[in-house]
């Protein structure tokens, strides 16, 4: 026997009011855990979507490239730093891009265009950009005057798959580029869509064009999942071992997309907050009515030789039993309910937009966090609501307790 | 005989806004080791403000008030838990075991307040059931006990850490004549046997009869003070 023991039977001496306040612990938990659930899982398909569609996890410039995109910031082929990626686990595809801005013309409609030179196999393997064509073909893998193109740039050309439209540019040798090009197809996408003003052609056709013979802008690499993005990086740092080459992880490549799905996930806190309120309530009504309940006890207690400390320590151990059988509840319940979104989801109204990606289903995701905060927050609004209380039974007068009905 | 308990004009006025009420009014007292002491008196009279004062449940007004030796109004807080728990076993007039410990648990409190082995702490109950005349029910909860039964307990829970000192207050009150008739005559019997000095506050006819000292308080003051032969 021991305060311990103790503290658990006395759990069980109102057991409907242990109940009710078990209940509200387990509803605060709950609820948490699914919020964490939901959110991160959301956050989780929209990076995936993200990084997918445009950035990779990973990317490779030359050094300042992404403070000022110059067309003579470029990596040189002949360096070969790809020659050590297959060495890193972590990375599945890889593939390098050229880009510089464009007028585009048809007819008399005019439109500003970003040219981009890719590598058709490798761009389809690492980024989700071969589905995303609405009509038409893909580029084919051997160089060609070929290109696609962003939806609204079709639109505002009034150009359709098997059209022609001219591109001009400058050239990194001063010249003035500029070429007839055949759209063999066309990309989804509506006004908000990053693609919609882009202009796709092959890597080689856009270093020809663009007086860049032998010299790309960009490697975008995917990894296995996002969340190795830093530490991947690191490692590429080491390998390229240049000064003079930035390798950088999506986060920072995609900086305003990571900083306000960031300080988006930060209103958590508020959930947790008004959870942490309900459920000190739930325990506040339990603490006191045990201790006035009890007030004749604590002073038999203090009578025969129980110390103020001991007095303390079983309210409070009371409660800490109360909310871990609690929390031992709500982790499977949890685990249930997290499960069920995990796998089906919640299909949207309308399809939301996060840093221009649509999402169509909210999926949850079960993390470690979903399941630490809440018991975290249970155990502790548990711990610092009894503590005063606590204190107060520990401070009773043996005398005056006694004569309490 | 070892003097155990001494009091010296012990005084204790309780105040309610203005008004003053004094329960005891200079009271000195000094019982020995041994005794068996019935503190008498009608309702009112500061009888259980007596036993408070000794057991250092409450402090005097004024006055002081001396177990084996110390002056109880010098201890405080924590030392003053440890030194009921060494020193005084109580027994109150409704029992008040713990409900949600068993009979063994509850005679078991005070001697793991005290950081007894356990073992230790299994052969001491074993032997005070069989004193108490309670062997067979050391499982039962309290709610599964009668009054006397339940009394025993308290009894046991009182005497089993061998205190000195056994304050009972009105220990019968809540008992039927021939229950509180058969709780005594084991209480005489330990305090025989163990030289235990028992101290009741009453209003029990047969506790005055068989007790070896008695005293009688009215408005706070000794009205009488009697030893037996």
């Amino acid at each position: 026997m021991s305060i311990n023991k103790i503290a658990f039977r006395n759990v069980f001496r109102q057991r409907r009011r242990s109940l009710l306040t078990a209940l509200t612990m387990t509803g605060g938990f709950v609820l948490l855990s699914f919020s964490f659930s939901i959110m991160d899982g959301t956050y989780e398909t929209a990076i995936q979507k993200f990084t997918k569609a445009y950035s990779g996890h990973v990317q490779i410039h030359k050094r300042g490239y992404l403070d000022k995109r110059s067309i003579y910031s470029t990596l040189n082929e002949s360096d070969n730093i790809e020659s050590g990626f297959t060495d890193i686990p972590e990375i599945e595809n890889w593939t390098k891009r050229v880009f510089s801005p464009s007028l585009a013309f048809r007819d008399k409609k005019t439109s500003a265009a970003s040219i981009i030179g890719i590598q058709p196999l490798n761009e389809a393997k690492t980024t989700s950009l071969s589905d995303t064509l609405k009509s038409g073909t893909y580029l084919p893998e051997i160089p060609s005057g070929n290109v696609i193109i962003g939806e609204r740039l079709a639109k505002i050309l009034d150009a359709g798959v098997g059209g022609e439209i001219v591109l001009i540019a400058q050239g990194a040798d001063g010249s003035i580029a500029n070429e007839i090009f055949r759209v063999s197809g066309i990309l989804k996408g509506g006004i908000n869509s990053p693609n919609s003003l882009n202009c796709y052609m092959h890597i080689k056709t856009a270093q020809d064009f663009l007086a860049l013979y032998g010299r790309y802008h960009e490697t975008a690499i995917n990894l296995t999942h996002y969340s190795a993005s830093e530490a991947v990086a690191e490692k590429l740092r080491t390998l390229v071992n240049n000064d003079e080459i930035d390798v950088e992880p999506w986060e920072v490549v995609q900086k305003s997309f990571y900083d306000a799905m960031t300080a988006d996930k930060e209103g958590i806190w508020i959930t947790v907050t008004i959870l942490a309120v309900i459920v000190g309530l739930g325990v506040l009504n339990t603490v006191l009515m045990t201790i006035l309940e009890r007030k004749r006890e604590f002073g038999i207690l203090k009578a025969l030789g129980t110390t103020p400390f001991q007095i303390f320590r079983l309210i409070v151990q009371e409660m800490l039993t109360l909310s871990v059988l609690a929390v031992i509840l709500s982790c499977l319940l949890s685990l249930a309910v997290n499960t069920v979104f995990t796998i089906y989801g919640i299909d949207y109204p309308e399809p939301v937009s996060i840093g221009n990606i649509e999402i169509t289903t909210m999926h949850g995701i079960i993390t470690f966090r979903s399941f630490w905060v809440p018991s975290l927050l249970v155990t502790g609004t548990a711990f610092f609501v009894s503590i005063i209380p606590a204190a107060m039974a520990a401070l009773v007068q043996p005398v005056k307790a006694m004569r309490a009905s | 005989m070892k003097e155990i308990i001494r009091t010296e004009k012990v005084t204790k006025i309780y105040r309610t806004g203005e008004i003053e009420v004094a329960a005891l009014r200079d009271v000195s007292v000094c019982i020995n080791e041994g005794e068996f002491t019935a503190i008498a008196g009608p309702s009112g009279s500061g009888k259980s403000t007596f036993l408070n004062i000794i057991s250092g449940l409450d402090h005097p007004t004024s006055g002081d008030a001396y177990i084996s030796g110390s002056r109880i109004n010098d201890i405080s807080g924590t030392k003053l838990s440890d030194f009921r728990r060494d020193n005084i076993g109580f027994v109150f007039q409704s029992f008040n075991l713990i409900p949600v410990l068993s009979v063994t648990e509850n005679i078991e409190y005070v001697m793991l307040l005290q950081g007894i082995p356990r073992k230790e702490r299994s052969e001491r109950v074993a032997a005070i059931l069989s004193e108490v005349g309670l062997e067979g029910m050391e499982n039962r909860m309290p709610f599964q006990l009668s009054g006397g039964q339940q009394q025993r307990v308290a009894v046991a829970r009182a005497i089993v850490t061998s205190p000195g000192i056994i304050l009972a207050d009105e220990p019968t009150a809540n008992l039927d004549s021939a229950t509180g008739a058969a709780l005594l005559d084991m209480m005489k019997k330990l305090n025989k046997k163990k030289n235990m000095t028992f101290i009741f506050s009453t209003h029990d006819r047969n506790i005055m009869d068989v007790s070896r000292r008695l005293i009688v308080l009215k408005d706070g003051r000794i009205e009488k003070d009697e030893v037996r032969g």
